[in-house]
């Protein structure tokens, strides 16, 4: 059975630019002695038609032997400050997507994912219109 | 919510280990090929194929790009291999935030994502309180323009001279007269379009774009200024207030742009206007940048920018300009800096 991770982020998970908010995360169904290491972070990343950009505004890694806690996977809260920019945006061609990762290495070498999305600032979603000098079909070929 | 972690240990592992294989093999064989070659002599006798006189130093360039081409590719990959993407982000985030200058600091990180746009305030307006540059001129479509119009007809020139050589000669070659007709056309439309330019260059002048506050912010309004000079008669000129997103993606060794306008308002929009030397038409106009629509944005491969279009139309077929005017658009709240702690 695949390791379980969980992340609680408080409220509705839609944040005004410069809350403070406390997050948790908890790992479950896998050997205290199992874990190489933890990851926790919170990012921005694009997603769309072009590469995807992320960037990192909290990190913390945490390994069995260099923290206070001996078993890494007991709950763990972490209190941030969100950032005023970039706010959360879907858009036509890229988004704009705010989350709390977890990244969870065992000493097998395998490595699981989990993230829970959430929304920083209250944009409304954009839609391709014509441009200036454009005509018509330049939507249609958007769409 | 507690969720089942998503595995990514399989293909990802196998997509890393192939980088890193291919990158290692050419890294190898620049190094095994370099030590072959600067020590084949040595082992050799004079009849060696590396006694190549100039050629020899040709080889070593090729070599030693093999050796640094594969040797970064591999110091990367297996750096991408050992750590994580929010990790790399994390260390590059700590190294740009040691490397900048105190006074830098505070202004690149209390609007991450947003461009600093430094070039767009360090212009003061005449009416208003800042100039903002033009972010292409069109000088460039002219040399393009004047290029491909000298390039081409000078080739087709050079054709219809074989032609009518050849027919002088009495060796008529009726096909290759016949396939010059398209080279002809094309000649033709070069140099309309060569025109054309030129006349867009030379008779309309100089467009000037002042606005009263830099940055903007969303649901703020503004007032603008714009200046346009020139010796020609309009169709039409129109300025636009214009956000659009644009990407871009590596596709194999092909880079690819995407532009898509998200907002378009009309805030000016004369028709139709005559321009005079020494004469430019002046309009000054208040707007807004709407509430509730995305900030400017800038990433490595993204970015949503705001920007003034100024557009005219000349008349009788001249074809059109277009000028645009980046603008920076922050959002309404900016009260608050950003740090993150745990606990």
């Amino acid at each position: 059975m695949d390791p379980l991770i969980s992340i609680s982020l408080p409220g509705r998970r839609s944040y005004r630019p410069g809350q403070e908010i406390v997050w948790h995360y908890q790992i479950d169904a896998v050997a205290p002695d199992a874990v190489a290491a933890i990851e926790a972070s919170v990012l921005w990343y694009t997603i769309g038609k072009g590469e995807s950009d992320l960037s990192v505004v909290v990190f913390e890694r945490r390994v069995p032997g260099q923290t206070e806690v001996s078993d890494l996977r007991e709950m763990r809260s972490m209190r941030l400050r969100l950032p005023l920019t970039p706010l959360s945006y879907d858009g036509v061609l890229l988004k704009i997507r705010w989350c709390a990762r977890v990244r969870l290495f065992l000493k097998s070498g395998r490595e699981f994912l989990e993230e829970q999305v959430f929304r920083l600032g209250n944009v409304r979603t954009a839609r391709a219109v014509v441009g200036p000098g454009q005509d018509l079909t330049s939507l249609a070929d958007t769409a | 919510m507690k969720k089942q972690g998503s595995r990514t240990t399989s293909a990802r592992r196998v997509g890393q280990w192939g980088e890193t294989a291919f990158f290692a093999a050419w890294f190898l064989l620049g190094l095994s090929s370099l030590i072959y070659l600067l020590f084949a002599p040595t082992f050799f006798d004079e009849q060696t194929p590396w006694q190549l006189g100039g050629g020899r130093w040709l080889v070593l360039l090729v070599v030693t790009s093999f050796i640094l081409l594969g040797g970064r590719g591999l110091a990367v990959s297996l750096l991408q291999m050992r750590t994580s993407r929010e990790r790399r982000s994390a260390l590059a985030h700590n190294a740009a935030k040691l490397a900048a200058l105190p006074e830098h600091d505070d202004d690149a990180t209390a609007l991450p994502g947003i461009p600093r746009g430094i070039n767009l305030t360090n212009s003061p307006g005449i009416r208003l309180a800042y100039r903002l540059p033009m972010s292409h001129s069109g000088a460039w479509e002219m040399l393009a323009a004047t290029s491909f119009c000298l390039v081409w007809n000078a080739l087709t020139l050079f054709l219809i001279r074989e032609v009518w050589v050849g027919y002088r000669q009495g060796q008529p070659t009726p096909l290759a007269a016949v396939a010059i007709l398209p080279f002809m056309a094309i000649g033709v439309w070069a140099i309309r379009f060569f025109i054309l330019q030129l006349v867009r260059q030379t008779r309309v002048g100089p467009t000037l774009v002042e606005i009263s506050d830099q940055p903007l912010q969303t649901g703020q309004p503004f007032t603008c200024y714009v200046s346009q000079s020139g010796s020609v008669r309009l169709q039409e000129l129109a300025v636009h207030l214009v956000c659009e997103e644009e990407t871009t993606c590596h596709q194999g060794t092909d880079i690819r742009f995407d532009r898509q306008v998200v907002y378009n308002e009309t805030i000016i929009e004369r028709r139709p206007v005559e321009l005079r030397s020494g004469q430019p038409l002046e309009v000054e106009t208040a707007s807004r940048i709407p509430a509730g629509m995305m900030h400017s944005f800038h990433s490595p491969h993204n970015a949503i920018t705001w920007k003034l279009v100024v557009r005219g139309t000349l008349e009788r077929g001249g074809g059109t300009f277009e000028h645009p005017f980046p603008m920076v658009v922050i959002p309404e709240t900016n009260s608050v800096t950003a740090h993150g702690s745990a606990h």
